[in-house]
């Protein structure tokens, strides 16, 4: 049976059983991967997955996800799933949110789809970064995967959505030792799209320089004095704040404590929304519906149609991250934030593609204004509690800045901060957004969903740098 | 056993050369809860076969779904297609059979996959932690069944049946300055040996432990880990050691074969020979039997973690750390100590007790630089007693420092499963001397 009428029959069945609700992701998905080292290939490896993840409610909730798609698999665990939701006693017996009903399909076309090169024309690709970096870089590790894959999202109240994404993902790993001293840096990109958007990502010239500025970085940088500074962060470093520090906080199944075992709580409250605590130029949203993005969909996987969310306003919380079960909670619309990364997991409240805003500043008129400050281009380590308050990250680039212009390289400045003190410090804000991709981790078990995050450079006044 | 060898017959026919097949069928669930209530009850079922196929020095790693003979076939072309148009790889061989293997007893418990015992077990759990001042109790009770069958066509033939459990409880205490937790996981082959009641009556201590906070300035301390909180960088560790990542420039024993790179004090072996723990396991993916081999014996750097192919191209033997086609650790395990905890504490001065950590992150692998962010109660050790807790710090250490400070060990080892790591280790409670502690200013 294919993932769609197995999806079909689980619904009817469900109903039949009793549920007063069900919902069902479903996914067919063909996805390939290699990684190179120093120009030895590591691995290749290439895999198809079909299933369905079903959630039901009856009294209380339940879930199933599996592979095996015979009626009498289904059947079974349809069965067992009704009984476990009948069981729980002291269940939290959630109600999810009223919603639209939608019946859609939509597709992202690829111009150079996933399929159309062949594995040797894939790997060709990371050859050719090794070609052009290795008597730059000491250490390379490039990777390269592609995706695609089809999903029908179904409920009992009508909802059908289909729809086949194509997506493109490679990082790399670069090291670059001198001496007795190391500099490393990890980056990736990725897209909905075919292969038409790895010439874009310029990887080669990215590499390049980014190698030489962390070798002069390496042979002259100078070590911050720990003390007060006025510090330029680039879009690099805007996306990771910005994720961890904006979007995370704001996810409302932390706020309501569903996350509370393992990704954590939130320093923000259910009360706190339209609480000031940025400048009012920091503006911070998520959007799933840009397109070409790796965190893109049109309608979240609870099926409700999706849109821009302004997480922050002029420096205050505007608004969460909801899915039904939350926005019912606390007694709004759901803004279409439910994700689950295959099939195999249920629909948790996820960030798509975060990012600040643009400012009316170029770059260069943010650093111009710094009498005595730091600017970091990039980041290696970073790490941010479980309310998302107490965050450090440590630059990779960085240089000093002397009465308004780029001086010496500076190795590994610390910026360790809370995240009100983080957002009141910023002064001004850039215009030159970029986005970056990432696997954001979240949820048990473990689900690792693509975003992007990004945005502008910014500055802010009069923080601790060591 | 049938369905792998007609699929490895029709991979050999087109041309494959060594292959390694593996079935696996698993079936888990976990019941998820949070603010005292059980929230879903999760059921996974999956079955598929891992596919290694080799033509001269190019390699594939894929799976399948075994539906029938005829999709096998096609698969078989498919696979042997793909890896037709890989370039050559560094591969050099996988291992040949037969191979003896242990005895299975203790890896398997029907009692694992009770959902409603499990289900009476989470809400038992919930209820003592409440009794015993939690405000709100958060966690996963999961359990699960793995059968495996491996074959390859260097004449091996291994297969096992294994089972899991695990909880991890985290207990909430709300008051009048905001939030103390505190938690605890535990991971058996059978609900029983959870011990879920002590783990959530511990969780409930902890969580108690760290109502009162005051700020600790920033400096050099004394730091005693619980296993939880020292479980990342333990795994790092393991990982540091095998060969792939020495390879690839992501490991801190880069040429530390025969360095000192510990304390005398400190034996670190990749071990998954203990029926008992779950992650253990008879064989590697190669069908190799799993052996005990120590990474660091008493402070000198031993071993690095091998398959046959990196074996081969060092000239020295697999440790059965397939991994294909790179070598993997299996279940990290810092060697006990003679101390106790409460010697630890008595000889500190000036230190924290750690109960849990999380977020731990590199600037550099090659160096070992990290740090890392303890969460729940963190206690404050003063000349030699517990007076009060802190919150709001980091820890930033490096892996080769950390091993080199660690002064007193445990007698008791513990199989430690946390959100943080992906296998399960074995970890003593340590105390590690001059770790630098640091907050926001």
């Amino acid at each position: 049976m294919d993932y769609e009428s197995a999806s079909e029959l689980a619904i009817k069945l469900a109903l039949k059983g009793g549920a007063e609700y069900v919902d069902i992701r479903a996914d067919k998905e063909e996805s390939n991967a290699f990684a190179m080292h120093n120009g030895i290939l590591n691995f290749a490896t290439s895999s198809k997955s079909e299933g369905i993840g079903v959630r039901v409610k009856k009294r209380g909730w339940a879930f199933f996800s599996t592979n095996n798609l015979t009626r009498e698999s289904i059947k079974k665990l349809v069965d067992k799933a009704l009984i476990q939701a009948e069981r729980i006693k002291l269940g939290h017996q959630s109600e999810m949110s009223k919603e639209k009903v939608w019946k859609k399909k939509y597709a992202v076309k690829a111009k150079i789809k996933t399929n159309e090169l062949s594995p040797e024309e894939k790997i060709n690709l990371l050859k050719s970064l090794e070609k052009e970096t290795k008597d730059k870089v000491d250490g390379r590790t490039f990777y390269l995967s592609d995706s695609i894959r089809e999903r029908l999202i179904l409920n009992s109240e009508g909802t059908r959505i289909k729809s086949i994404i194509p997506q493109v993902y490679s990082y790399y790993v670069i090291s670059i030792i001198e001496g007795s001293k190391t500099s490393e840096h990890f980056l990736s990109f990725g897209a909905s799209s075919g292969y038409e958007t790895w010439k874009k990502w310029n990887l080669k010239n990215r590499i390049k320089k980014e190698a030489e500025a962390l070798r002069r970085g390496l042979k002259e940088g100078i070590k911050v004095k720990p003390s007060v500074k006025d510090v330029v962060v680039a879009p690099e470093v805007t996306g990771i704040i910005v994720h961890e520090s904006c979007g995370h906080p704001l996810e409302a199944d932390r706020v309501l404590g569903r996350e509370a075992a393992q990704a954590g709580e939130s320093f923000v409250k259910p009360n706190m929304l339209n609480k000031l605590i940025g400048g009012v130029n920091v503006n911070i949203a998520d959007d799933p519906t840009l397109e070409k993005s790796f965190g893109y969909y049109l309608y979240d996987d609870e099926g409700v149609k999706a849109k821009r969310k302004m997480l922050m306003k002029n420096g205050r919380i505007n608004e969460f991250l909801h899915n039904r079960e939350t926005a019912s909670e606390l007694g709004v619309k759901s803004n279409g934030s439910a994700r689950s990364t295959s099939y195999a997991f249920e629909p948790i409240v996820r960030m798509s593609n975060t990012f600040m805003l643009p400012g009316d500043y170029k770059e260069e008129e943010l650093i111009e204004n710094v009498k005595d400050g730091i600017y970091v281009k990039s980041f290696m380590e970073w790490n941010i509690d479980d309310k998302r308050l107490n965050q450090k990250y440590v630059g990779a680039e960085a240089y000093e800045i002397k009465n308004g212009r780029l001086g010496k390289p500076v190795l590994n400045p610390v910026i360790e901060i809370t995240t009100p003190e983080l957002y009141q410090a910023v002064d001004a804000v850039a215009n030159n957004t970029e986005y970056f991709a990432g696997t954001c981790g979240k949820g048990e078990p473990m689900q690792g969903i693509p975003v992007w995050f990004g945005g502008p450079s910014f500055r802010m006044r009069k923080i601790f740098v060591r | 056993m049938e369905t792998l060898n007609f699929f490895m017959k029709e991979l050999e026919k087109r041309g494959a050369e060594d292959i390694v097949l593996k079935a696996e069928k698993t079936h888990n669930y976990q019941i998820k809860f949070y603010n005292s209530k059980i929230d879903i009850v999760k059921e996974y079922d999956f079955s598929k076969i891992l596919v290694f196929a080799t033509k001269g020095r190019k390699t594939i790693l894929t799976s399948v779904k075994a539906v029938d003979k005829k999709s096998l076939t096609r698969k078989a072309s498919e696979i042997v297609k793909f890896l037709s148009m890989l370039p050559d790889s560094d591969y050099r061989g996988i291992a040949d059979g037969p191979f003896k293997y242990r005895s299975n007893k203790n890896m398997a418990s029907k009692e694992a996959m009770n959902i409603p015992k499990a289900i009476k077990m989470c809400e038992d759990a919930i209820s003592t932690a409440v009794n015993n001042g939690g405000t709100r109790v958060a966690g996963v009770l999961e359990g699960s069944v793995t059968d495996e069958e491996l074959i390859s066509n260097h004449n091996v033939k291994a297969k096992q049946k294994e089972t899991q459990t695990y909880l991890s409880i985290r207990v909430l205490t709300d008051h009048t300055k905001g939030t103390s937790s505190g938690h605890m996981t535990s991971i058996a082959r059978n609900l029983k040996d959870l011990k879920a009641k002590d783990k959530s009556e511990q969780a409930a201590e902890i969580s108690l432990q760290g109502v009162e906070t005051r700020k600790i300035p920033v400096g050099k301390y004394d730091i005693i880990y619980y296993p939880l909180a020292s479980a990342s960088i333990i795994e790092n560790i393991g990982d540091a050691a095998s060969i792939f990542n020495v390879e690839t420039q992501s490991s801190c024993f880069i040429n530390k074969l025969g360095k000192k790179v510990a304390n005398e004090k400190v034996t670190i072996s990749d071990d998954p020979t203990n029926n008992k723990i779950p992650g253990s396991s008879l064989f590697d993916d190669e069908g190799v039997p799993t052996k005990r081999n120590r990474i660091i014996d008493k402070g000198v750097f031993k071993k690095y973690l091998h398959n046959t192919s990196t074996a081969k191209k060092y000239k020295t033997k697999t440790t059965a750390n397939a991994g294909l086609p790179m070598p993997e650790a299996t279940s990290t395990k810092l060697h006990r100590g003679d101390s106790s905890i409460e010697e630890m504490i008595r000889t500190t001065k000036k230190g924290l007790l750690i109960t849990n950590t999380w977020y731990t992150r590199f600037q550099s692998y090659i160096k070992g630089d990290f740090s890392t962010i303890p969460r729940d109660s963190i206690l404050i050790i003063k000349n030699g007693k517990i007076s009060g807790a802190t919150t709001g710090i980091r820890l930033n250490d490096n892996l080769i420092r950390l091993m080199s400070n660690i002064e007193l060990l445990d007698r008791k080892v513990e199989p430690i499963a946390g959100w943080e790591t992906e296998r399960i280790n074995q970890i003593p409670i340590f105390k590690v001397k001059n770790v630098l502690v640091t907050r926001p200013k």
